[in-house]
């Protein structure tokens, strides 16, 4: 089967818009009422807590722009997009005394979404109520487990889905100074590092007909100032830029009205700029961020539940057989590097090393070289039940986990893998773990891991 | 009474008429200052009031919420009343302001979310916010309130409490049966929320104490039916049928004209929902038709005019219409249902009312999209079912 690529060559206008600093404002109890009671000390309160004020936000502008430390981490679903770690996750995961256990703490309510990490705070979504529609986001500690703040909002979209989901699916993304998380009934809610809300939006309420009572799961992308969410299912199928500092579309677009999980996925082209790449089983396109504008698109349509991946200037998008695309080389038209039928995954996403490709075919896990597409081995993965979750990458290490809450870790050995350490969480683990400063945070039914 | 060091007498009394000056000046200062404030703040809680679809009004919004977020937790109620009759939007950016407020209070708040609580006064939904708080800051307190709150006129309020009764009821079931089905049918009056309402038949039903869905939820069972019309490749769902232009046009339908359906003459026949859950089968009664439309006539009773809501349940495309009016459509095929899927407000009239659904089946051959049924209701704005008034 021919892959055909349409390729439309829009002058890319993608001026990346610079991320303002966010001006982060302490805790000041400024009086703010209706005149009543007064005396000098009011006054000298008030001239004091302007001082301070000014002095605060003067110190808080400057340790946000001293600290380069909060742009680093797991910064949305899959980290990088890869599933894999810059810092070696554990080797083994042990519970009870004597293990690697840092800590673990109950969330307000379920979620398959998984976590990710910026700087010291790792932020987790849950959702709870009669139908999902208390929607909550978790600021904790990655050191200490503490919780630092939540934040609790109502679902304007349907919060529905089906009972081994949760209206908190989509992972959360960062730009690394603010969260943006987002949930099944397409609420979208922006907050400082500080757990301050920033701006919301309902994207279930402007756009009612889109979604389904089945329950999303697109996760949404961070690139050059505009949050990327894709909504797509059988109604008001569509894609949107939200400016990340202003909560206004940048653009929307019609998506083929069809179910569709997948996220998309943010490359960069050897010109510098970035596309953002958005697949369904009718097609796949890249879009610029900022303007919404299709770069190349194709006539084949990929997975509507795995998503692309994108390492070493390849772009590999799943489908009934996974496709190797070469975006990296130029800046022109992607040209198809290989194909094989024999890699295609099942529910989770193919993860990347930079050199190898890992395919999780039900309870078979199939490794693959990157330049060629050739299966280098192929390992049934004992004990390993259904599995939604896609799995992470630490050097040689992956660590995989199914609904059950068991997990494994499984190493590649080169011509072959081995099941090096079992773990039993007892809670069902549908999102992708986040590593990040030498651990591995694994967000459960109800429960937040850290193993480090 | 301490007397003072006559240094400082003889000192303070040339510094008074300037002292004096000072203050005078300095209250005035403060008291002109606290009005400005009172004035920023109600235009910043009007301005997250304004905030609507598609990013309108977030540009006056952002700055609002920050200066609001530094609102003394002293003054919550303020921030509490602001929510009264917003948008669903606008009400989770006063929720997130709400909530950095209470996060960075140096003072308990407890006696002051719990006399907003309380206060029936005050609008529903920031009693039901106030009470979230009050639960993270003393569950205590906060739990034994929500038990007196069972008919609460805040529905948020209602469903803790009923939340509280089925959760004591599920640790009375095992030892003490009849306590725990008295607070089951207690808290079967009150419940509103569907899934409340299922949990509690369920749990009954274990007990020995049968109530059927359909008769706990007042579903509408008894309907008139017509079908199949045709909607191979999904074209019946926009196209108007003889039944939906008779309705839209004289507002009833005349049960004994006959049509031309999908496969030849079609009449209007009886279609009575199952006993237990209230389904209304389509595929039961039309020897499992794909690609199908469906039209449903019943008649619903008032004995005044009311504000109400439609709720329908269904796996299949739909429209509603009630006394010659669409109030609802969705064109959704085979992606999750539940009762009280869907709701539509519309005004319930004294007399007769009549009611068309549209029930469209497509084509999907899977197993699970094989379903062509639906669930009705018609309630009260707080989720109470009404029956016809015989």
């Amino acid at each position: 089967m021919k892959y055909n690529l349409t390729v439309k060559r829009n002058c890319p206008h993608s001026s990346p818009v610079a991320n303002r600093q966010f001006l982060r404002t302490p805790a000041l109890t400024m009086p703010i009422g209706l005149p009543g009671k007064c005396s000098l000390n009011s006054v000298i309160r008030t001239i004091l807590a302007c001082i301070i004020f000014i002095a605060a936000n003067s110190v808080a502008l400057m340790s946000v722009a001293a600290d380069p430390g909060k742009s680093q981490g797991w910064l949305g679903f899959r980290g990088d997009g890869t599933s894999s770690g810059s810092s070696s996750a554990p080797s083994d995961l042990k519970l009870g005394d004597g293990g690697n256990l840092a800590w673990k703490l109950e969330m307000p309510g379920r979620s398959v979404a998984g976590p990710i990490v910026i700087g010291d705070l790792v932020v987790t979504t849950s959702s709870s109520g009669q139908d999902g529609e208390v929607l909550h986001v978790s600021g904790v500690n990655l050191k200490t487990g503490k919780l630092e703040w939540e934040q609790t909002f109502r679902a304007t979209g349907r919060p529905f889905c089906h009972p081994t989901s949760a209206n908190a699916a989509p992972s959360p993304a960062s730009d690394g100074k603010r969260i943006f998380a987002f949930f099944s009934s397409n609420d979208l809610a922006c907050l400082s590092l500080d757990g301050e809300l920033l701006w919301y939006r309902g994207l279930g309420y402007d756009y009612p007909k889109a979604g389904n009572d089945v329950g999303m799961a697109s996760s949404p992308v961070v690139v050059d100032g505009a949050v990327i969410v894709k909504v797509e299912a059988q109604g008001d199928s569509f894609a949107a830029a939200i400016d990340a500092e202003t909560g206004q579309n940048l653009w929307r677009i019609k998506r083929p009205q069809m179910s569709n999980w997948a996220s998309p996925l943010v490359i960069r082209r050897p010109d510098d700029r970035n596309e953002v790449v958005i697949q369904s089983r009718k097609d796949v396109i890249a879009v610029d961020p900022r303007s919404g504008k299709t770069q190349w698109s194709t006539e084949e349509g990929g997975s509507a539940i795995p998503s692309p991946t994108a390492t070493q200037g390849l772009l590999i998008l799943p489908s009934d057989e996974v496709i190797a695309l070469k975006v990296g080389a130029s800046a022109s038209e992607p040209e198809v590097a290989w194909r094989n039928n024999k890699l295609s995954p099942r529910n989770a996403s193919v993860v990347a090393s930079d050199k190898r490709l890992y395919s999780l075919k039900g309870s078979v896990l199939v490794a693959a070289n990157l330049e060629d597409g050739e299966q280098v081995w192929q390992k049934r993965l004992k004990g390993l039940g259904s599995a939604w979750a896609t799995p992470v990458l630490s050097e040689n290490r992956l660590y995989i986990f199914d609904q059950t809450g068991k997990g494994l870790i499984v190493e590649d050995q080169g011509d072959d893998a081995e099941t090096i350490h079992e773990i039993e969480l007892g809670e069902g683990v549908l999102g992708s773990p986040a590593i990040a400063d030498g651990r591995l945070i694994v967000r459960a039914a109800n429960t937040l891991f850290c193993f480090q | 009474m301490k007397k003072r060091h006559p240094l400082c007498r003889n000192l303070l009394i040339p510094l008074m008429p300037p002292l004096t000056l000072l203050l005078l000046l300095g209250v005035t200062t403060a008291r002109k200052s606290q009005g400005q404030d009172a004035i920023k703040t109600n235009k910043a809680i009007n301005a997250l009031r304004q905030v609507d679809k598609e990013g309108k009004g977030f540009a006056e919004a952002i700055p609002a919420a920050n200066l609001l977020r530094k609102t003394e937790a002293e003054k919550i109620d303020v921030l509490l009343d602001a929510m009264t009759d917003t948008n669903p939007v606008a009400e989770n950016w006063l929720r997130g302001v709400i909530f950095d407020v209470a996060r960075q209070a140096k003072q308990p708040m407890a006696a002051k979310l719990k006399a907003y609580a309380l206060d029936q006064a005050n609008n529903p939904t920031g009693r039901g916010v106030a009470m979230e708080l009050l639960l993270k800051e003393s569950p205590q307190t906060a739990n034994e309130l929500i038990t007196g709150c069972l008919n609460d006129p805040s529905l948020a309020l209602r469903e803790m409490a009923v939340e509280q009764a089925i959760e004591r009821a599920q640790q009375l079931a095992k030892d003490q049966p009849d306590l725990a089905i008295a607070d089951y049918q207690k808290s079967l009056a009150s419940a509103r929320h569907p899934r409340q309402l299922a949990r509690i038949i369920e749990a009954l039903g274990k007990l020995g104490k049968d109530i059927s869905t359909a008769d706990a939820f007042v579903l509408v069972t008894d309907w008139q039916s017509v079908a199949p019309f045709d909607n191979v490749n999904g074209v019946g769902f926009d196209k108007p049928y003889a039944p939906e232009k008779e309705f839209q046009s004289s507002g009833t339908i005349d049960l004994k004209t006959k049509h031309t359906g999908k496969n030849g003459n079609i009449n209007w026949q009886t279609i009575t929902g199952s006993p237990d859950l209230g389904e209304v089968d389509l595929a039961d009664a039309y020897d499992k038709e794909k690609g199908a439309v469906g039209y449903l006539f019943a008649e619903f009773e008032s004995d005044e005019d009311q504000p109400a809501q439609a709720r329908l349940g269904c796996i299949n495309a739909n429209k509603i219409w009630i006394n010659g009016k669409l109030v609802m459509q969705n064109e959704v095929y085979h992606a999750g249902s539940m009762i009280d899927q869907y709701i539509a407000d519309f005004p319930l009239k004294k007399g007769t009312n009549r009611i068309l659904l549209k029930i469209c089946q497509n084509e999907q051959e899977e197993s699970w999209a094989q379903n062509w049924k639906f669930q009705f209701r018609i309630t009260d704005p707080s989720g109470k079912g009404l029956a016809s008034q015989p």
